[in-house]
């Protein structure tokens, strides 16, 4: 089943005073639920800005966006909040943790937006980072953390409420490359084991490597979308 | 370059500019308000004061005022009356008498205050009283009175009607004489106006067998403001009589005088409280103002700006910022007294403070000196405000600065 | 949880939020004492009534208010004081008023005569319970009276002077006699001091030639909001002889000055708030700003629009909560402590008591605590940051999330 739908996607960003620039130039991608796609590019070339499109954080110029079917235009702010709350999860590049809570309260959070009691809050929560090995990190702050250990708590807060797919934007690239290998490996993991679907845009060989499918942007148009076989 | 620089700098942030200028402009609005609010009372109550019962200065026989008793006359008003015109030219002069005796009207009586007046010395800005009803005295004594309005109802007299004054004359002998009432008084006050009978000057002397004697000479200036020391020193220096005594209003209502001066520092120490809120503001603005721009201030140290410099630009963009504050509360002021005009204070309709009749309408006049009082401590907040994120600006090491960030 | 979150938030920056809580604490200690202190000016009219030996309720005979005619006066007093339903812990005094001139060899002054029951007027004028030359005066004593300093300074009396009182009659015939001052009062208003002189009831019916009638029957309740009731139920019980006006109608300045203070104090109050909210709003601006990205991350995470700005309101909210708790924390200990002590004292300057509309208002100033003044204004500390946060907050929320997300 497709979980994300995109078609014939155009995005400009006006900003003032400077001439429209354009990002996407008509993209379709479909990803089925599942899958472990990488987006492939140089920078400027329109990864985040797909991510985003995907992620319903924005909208598109022309074109449509369908998550689970559903399209995008049309939805109110509360309804696409609701739409990310529920069916995405994200990881990004700088980690964004919320410095103030500590790493469990940050997965926590997704979950009490849904309204998951607090017990359970707790025991999903444990579950998770003890299957991302960061069981120990549970009480600690986001500052006191290393970028992988972070990054790992980031996956975690994505994961934990069970999304239709995470959207990954170029999560090794402030990791060394040891950490990024392993934080790849435990995605992969993931995937395999509870059937994530994960969408990552890298430009890190290492990352494309492990990829099972690389969809490659270039200028704002797929230039090519490899699938590799097994696995 | 500095100004220039400071002037630009206010203006990267806009927002917080305005918002920092606006929290001044209402410290200053409230200030000048209040300031001119208290100084268009104070003024009409000066004046009212200064125009009736009391005038700007008095010349009594020494002693009189604490001690009015009946002999202590003035015995040669015109020699006094002389040296208030050399030395106070355009002052008016009203002669007046006072003292006491029981007024009756047949019905009812009760113990009152006998004033002595000259009318034709009793005029426009200088009168004792207003006629409610009837008239005023005649020029010539005629044996006429004015009657207090509260008094001439409790004594159940009118326009026309007769009372019956007994009193002590000077000499220890009884008086005792009829008046014809020609008018009802309104001498600004409750009190008088309960207990006031006014006779002209003529017979009440010759009720309390004063002869020429009078007890006040009230001397209105023809300029004359809240201070008035020095033309109460040029007429003590041109009357040189140690048997006569000058006072000015303030020594006579010395209440009045003091209840003004503590309005004024309370709402001095009300306008510093305030400006501390205020400048805790400015504190909070020109702090994230500086933290922002480390990076930037850090260039410019590196590029050899000095510390004292760096901390001259930043007080700059603070002072600026006060006097900003300063012109729209100026504006904000002249917009709500234009707007306010008259205050109407029905509350207090015909209610005496400290025995003088409080103003019921209030004609708001713009005061000034409010608005330099709200100048320095509003240039003082803005500054005091940015010293401190001035300072550790300026003390920052340049190699600091251009690492944050 | 979003209160956990807007705690630790509030907390980010540490120097900004106590400059911010300094500047609400103080501005709502300012207000809630300045209350406080302008409660304490016009809040006790028990104590001015008493000051000035005025009543919550007068009972006169019908007529006698606008005139104070001698012969408008309540027949049979004793049995009248019976039958009224006055309140069992009310202070009642019931007195022969004559208006008289009162002279020594010194001169004269026209003077107010109470004729009294010297045990009943003391409980309702503080100015006999502070007789400081002298003693009070004796219930049998009719050849005695009891003297203010103002007078007795100014016709030069000391205790044991002769007073000639003069006064007209009933029937038109001038009364006088002499008296002998027993004792010297203080009162803080000086026209009480200069203007009445006490004696027996019956000293004064003999002078001013009066069967045994009384004029005016003074009663100072324990509930001065009762007033309005009791004078009801005296007219009903009197007849339509009788008259009873209350404080309120017969000093309308002091009923009004409540009402305007209650007017000030939510003006100063409200002006107050606007400046500090500025303040504020400056700092929940930048504070804002600043976390634009991570708003975004929790749009982002599915956090609805409304979630941002309950965020913020949580910021709010706490910045209020320690505000109120730091401005009543200084502000009301010192107010509780004014009421049992002098803060402010303008009697030096400004003499004892300030005449104004009848009464005279006691120049060193106690504060009166009032916990509804206090908390309205605290409810205001709370409209003004919540109303600093919003604006700030709707922003922040109406931006795209992307749009956030790019913001650094």
């Amino acid at each position: 089943m497709a979980v994300v739908q995109v078609s014939q996607v155009v995005k400009e960003y006006h900003d003032r005073g400077s001439a429209p620039v354009v990002a996407l130039r008509g993209v379709d991608l479909t990803v089925e639920a599942g899958e472990f796609m990488a987006l492939a590019g140089p920078s400027g070339s329109g990864k985040t800005t797909l991510l985003n499109l995907i992620g319903a954080l924005d909208s598109p110029s022309q074109g449509q966006v369908r998550i689970d079917g559903r399209d995008l235009a049309g939805l109110s702010p509360v309804q696409l909040a609701d739409l990310r709350r529920d069916r995405i999860g994200f990881v990004f590049q700088s980690y964004n943790l919320v410095p103030v809570l500590t790493a469990a309260e940050n997965a926590e959070y997704v979950l009490q937006l849904r309204g998951v009691p607090k017990a359970e809050r707790r025991k999903i929560v444990a579950e998770v980072f003890a299957a991302l090995g960061i069981g120990e990190l549970m009480d600690a702050r986001p500052p006191q953390m290393s970028g992988g250990q972070q990054q790992r708590v980031a996956v975690a807060r994505a994961i934990v409420a069970a999304p239709a797919v995470v959207l990954a934007d170029e999560p090794t690239a402030n990791l060394d490359q040891a950490s990024g290998r392993a934080l790849i490996e435990r995605m992969h993991q993931l995937n395999h084991e509870r059937g994530i679907t994960f969408v990552f845009s890298t430009h890190d060989p290492m990352v494309l490597e492990q990829a099972e499918r690389v969809v490659h942007l270039v200028d704002g148009k797929i230039a090519s979308d490899v699938r590799k076989g097994g696995a | 370059m500095w100004l220039a620089l400071a002037w630009r700098n206010l203006w990267r942030n806009s927002r917080r500019t305005l918002i920092t200028v606006a929290a001044l402009g209402l410290g200053v609005l409230a200030i000048t308000f209040l300031h001119t609010y208290r100084e268009s009372v104070y003024g009409q109550l000066l004046d009212n004061v200064t125009s009736g019962a009391l005038g700007h200065l008095q010349i009594h026989a020494a002693g009189w005022q604490k001690n009015p008793e009946l002999e202590r006359v003035i015995a040669d008003p015109a020699a006094a009356e002389a040296a208030v015109r050399k030395s106070l030219p355009g002052a008016k002069i009203a002669p007046r008498v006072l003292g006491y005796g029981l007024a009756g009207s047949g019905e009812q009586s009760t113990g009152a205050a006998v004033f002595g007046l000259d009318p034709s010395r009793e005029q426009a800005d200088l009168r004792f009283v207003t006629i409610a009803k009837g008239k005023h005295l005649s020029a010539a004594g005629q044996r006429e009175a004015l009657v207090g309005i509260d008094l001439a109802e409790q004594l159940g007299v009118g326009v026309g009607g007769e009372i019956v004054l007994v009193g002590a004359a000077v000499d220890g002998s009884v008086a005792n004489d009829r008046y014809t009432v020609v008018g009802l008084a309104d001498a600004g006050s409750g009190e008088l106006n309960g207990s006031g009978v006014f006779l002209h000057l003529a017979d009440a002397q010759a009720f309390f067998g004063l002869g020429a004697g009078v007890h006040q000479l009230v001397v209105r200036l023809a300029g004359g403001g809240e201070d008035v020391s020095r033309p109460t020193a040029q007429l003590q220096a041109q009357l040189s009589n140690a048997e006569l005594e000058v006072l000015s209003w303030d020594k006579i209502v010395p209440e009045l005088k003091a209840t003004m001066t503590e309005k004024r520092k309370a709402q001095a120490a009300l306008a510093y409280v305030l400006f501390a809120l205020v400048g805790l503001g400015v504190l909070n603005a020109m702090t994230m103002a500086t933290l922002e721009r480390t990076r930037e201030l850090g260039v410019l140290a590196s590029l050899g700006t000095r510390p004292r410099q760096l901390l001259g630009m930043i007080l700059l963009e603070g002072l600026l910022q006060g006097a900003l504050g300063v012109a729209v509360g100026a504006a904000l002021t002249v917009a709500t007294v234009y707007a306010v005009g008259d205050i109407s204070l029905e509350a207090f309709a015909k209610q005496d403070m400290l025995g003088i009749r409080f103003p019921s309408t209030i004609h708001l006049a713009l005061h000034w000196g409010g608005l330099l009082q709200a100048l320095q401590v509003a240039l003082w907040t803005a500054l005091v405000g940015s010293l401190l994120p001035a300072w550790r600006a300026a003390r920052m090491k340049p190699a600091e600065a251009t690492r944050s960030y | 949880m979003l209160l956990r979150l807007g705690w630790r938030n509030l907390w980010r920056n540490r120097r900004r939020t106590l400059i911010n809580l300094a500047s609400a604490g103080l501005g709502l200690a300012l207000v809630v004492f300045y209350g406080g202190l302008l409660g304490g000016i016009v809040a006790d009219a028990k104590q001015e009534l008493d000051d000035a030996a005025l009543g919550h309720v007068e009972i006169a005979a019908k007529g006698w208010h606008a005139r104070r005619l001698l012969a408008t006066s309540l027949q049979n007093p004793d049995e009248l004081l019976k039958k009224l339903p006055l309140p069992a812990d009310a202070e009642v005094s019931a007195r022969v008023v004559v208006r008289a001139l009162a002279s020594s060899a010194h001169g004269a002054q026209g003077v107010l005569l109470h004729g009294v029951d010297p045990a009943a007027e003391r409980k309702v004028a503080a100015y006999l319970r502070d007789v400081r030359q002298g003693r009070e005066l004796d219930p049998a004593d009719d050849r005695g009276v009891v003297v203010g300093d103002g007078l007795a300074e100014r016709l030069s009396l000391s205790v044991g002077s002769k007073l000639r009182l003069t006064a007209q009659q009933a029937d038109g015939e001038v009364g006088a006699d002499v008296f002998r001052v027993r004792g010297i009062f203080h009162s803080i208003a000086p026209a009480i001091g200069k203007g009445h002189v006490i004696m027996t009831q019956s000293a004064a019916r003999k002078l001013a030639g009066l069967p045994a009638v009384v004029h005016q029957v003074v009663v100072q309740l324990a509930d001065a909001n009762q007033a309005d009731a009791v004078a009801a139920a005296v007219v009903q019980a009197a007849g339509a002889g009788v008259e009873a006006p209350t404080w309120g109608e017969l000093l309308p300045i002091l009923k009004s000055m409540d009402g305007l203070i209650g007017l000030i104090q939510w003006l100063i109050g409200v002006f107050v708030n606007v400046v500090v909210g500025l303040g504020i709003l400056n700092t929940m601006l930048m504070s804002v700003l600043e976390r634009t990205h991570e708003l975004g991350v929790l749009q982002a995470l599915g956090t609805r629009p409304r979630g941002v700005v309950a965020l913020i309101a949580a910021e709010s909210f706490w910045i209020a909560t320690l505000a109120v708790a730091l401005g009543l924390g200084l502000a009301l200990p010192l107010v509780a402590w004014g009421e049992q002590h002098v803060l402010l004292d303008f009697s030096q300057a400004m003499g004892e008591g300030m005449e104004i509309g009848g009464t005279s208002l006691r120049m060193a100033f106690h504060t009166r605590l009032s916990i509804g003044g206090a908390l309205q204004s605290a409810a205001l500390v709370y409209a003004m940051t919540l109303a600093a946060g919003l604006w700030p907050a709707w922003r922040v929320s109406r931006l795209p999330p992307a749009t956030a997300l790019r913001s650094v």
